[in-house]
């Protein structure tokens, strides 16, 4: 009698406890495909934004009197580049992030100067409409050349700054410095935007979350940081974030040379 | 000229939607931030507010529209790439709004411009009340006067009996009434739901027996024998 009791008791325990791994299993699944469906609702916002603008261009550039007023016709035209180069490199991200999470994301290793990449994109990002944009660069007499995938280090730099010009007023300073760190190059970029809260600051490179989810949709922090933290840790590197609000942050990569 | 305020932080959509907007005969004011756009909209008085849901801003659209919504009634077409059906809810509890989801062309875009305009002159120039015969019938209370007494109108009874008194005793077509009442005049279940609205109606006007529903049979129904005094409340 005390041996069916004391199995029965056993028993019990073992499906109270079967009961609640399933119970804790399901919620941590349903709380994944959340976070999940999450992503997947940011990545067509971020890609909807640039096919809102190539379908609007192109519609209007096929109208007859597109014609009549060239300069407007050519502004059409560098939007639609604009939104195909814009969206290339968005898919570029999501597809790199998903290899990533595969264990199939490869880098393209290959000897560049990292100086000069960052002064064509300060080139290319000083000349933002409607801001005025202040990029400085300090330089000093080091080594600059790294073994590095070119194409997805340059997109990291280039999408901290485009987080900096687009979360800062209408008067952007970015202050761009690289230094040699023992084997690593460290480069930083520092903005004088709109900052992060520190209670937000450890979920920046979550790779399905985005902050702000109930106010608005902070476009690109969803994808763009975690990409630029899958790239940079595949190059056995580190990213930094210092950050104040109304004052700035202060983003750095630290990238084995 | 009709004027548009545009609140988009998208630059390039921004210029896009300005040029073409202009060419269809509107008057453009374009903002990349929210916060400035009450003191702009006394300023600029527009007919109508472009607003873009996801602005990287502290405040989103849902929020700028409802600061708005505080101090007047202007339309609001809500712009944006989001899918959620919560934002709807969001939106459309704002009032005299509609949605536009991204990506959209200009024509859409200046078909739902122009039909929430019209929708606004309309209720702004509608008649408050109509005399049928010794009813007084005040759409807007959903409500008949007789002899002192209050008879209480369902929505789509109300709907039908302003339809038949605006057309002046003319005959109102039975498509025309569906349109009205379920946006559709293709719900040949809905035909016996307007069958029975007509009934009901007929019933709640049979104190004044001059007054009469005439049916006419695979066209529609026509309200006869009432004076239309049109007149403010």
């Amino acid at each position: 009698m005390g041996i069916l009791l004391a199995t029965s008791f056993v028993l019990s325990l073992l499906c109270f406890y079967g009961l609640w791994f399933m119970h804790k299993t399901l919620t941590k699944q349903k709380k994944l495909m959340e976070v999940k469906n999450d992503f997947f609702e940011n990545t067509a916002h971020e890609l909807k934004r640039p096919v809102a603008q190539l379908h609007l261009a192109l519609e209007a550039l096929s109208k007859p009197t597109a014609k009549e007023n060239s300069s407007v016709s050519e502004r059409y035209m560098t939007i639609s580049k604009e939104a195909t180069k814009d969206m290339s490199e968005k898919i570029s991200m999501i597809m790199a992030l998903s290899m990533a999470e595969e264990g199939i994301f490869k880098l393209n290793y290959s000897k560049f100067n990292l100086l000069e990449e960052v002064k064509k994109l300060k080139v290319q990002f000083s000349t933002i409409a409607e801001k005025e944009v202040n990029i400085t660069i300090e330089s000093k007499d080091i080594d600059y050349n790294i073994m590095a995938d070119k194409d997805h280090l340059r997109q990291c730099i280039a999408n901290l700054l485009d987080n900096a010009i687009k979360y800062s007023g209408d008067s952007v300073k970015i202050f761009i410095k690289i230094e040699k760190i023992n084997d690593s190059l460290r480069l930083t970029v520092k903005d004088n935007g709109i900052g992060i809260e520190t209670d937000k600051i450890n979920k920046l490179f979550e790779k399905y979350t985005r902050l702000n989810s109930e106010q608005n949709s902070t476009a690109g922090f969803g994808i763009g940081l975690s990409y630029v933290k899958t790239v940079i840790e595949k190059h056995y590197g580190k990213i930094e974030v210092k950050s104040v609000t109304g004052i700035g942050s202060e983003f750095s990569l630290n990238i084995p040379v | 000229m009709k004027k548009i305020l545009l609140i988009e932080d998208d630059i390039n959509l921004a210029f896009i939607l300005t040029e073409e907007l202009k060419v269809e005969g509107f008057e453009i004011l374009h903002l990349t931030k929210g916060e400035n756009a009450l003191l702009v909209i006394d300023d600029f008085k527009p007919n109508i507010i472009l607003l873009d849901v996801n602005l990287q801003s502290n405040i989103n659209g849902f929020e700028i529209a409802k600061k708005i919504r505080l101090s007047n009634n202007l339309p609001i077409i809500f712009t944006t790439s989001r899918t959620l059906s919560e934002d709807l809810v969001i939106g459309f509890s704002i009032g005299n709004v509609d949605y536009l989801k991204k990506p959209f062309g200009m024509r859409e875009l200046t078909l739902r411009i122009q039909e929430l305009l019209s929708r606004n002159y309309m209720r702004d120039n509608q008649i408050k009340q109509y005399d049928i015969g010794e009813y007084t019938f005040i759409p807007s209370e959903k409500l008949l006067l007789i002899h002192g007494k209050k008879i209480s109108l369902q929505k789509n009874e109300c709907k039908v009996l302003t339809l038949l008194c605006k057309s002046n005793e003319h005959v109102v077509p039975k498509d025309e009434l569906l349109m009205n009442v379920w946006n559709d005049i293709d719900l040949k279940q809905k035909e016996a739901s307007l069958y029975n609205i007509i009934s009901s109606l007929r019933n709640k006007l049979s104190i004044d027996t001059m007054i009469v529903i005439e049916a006419f049979p695979k066209i529609g129904w026509k309200l006869t024998k009432f004076t239309t005094d049109s007149k403010l409340v």
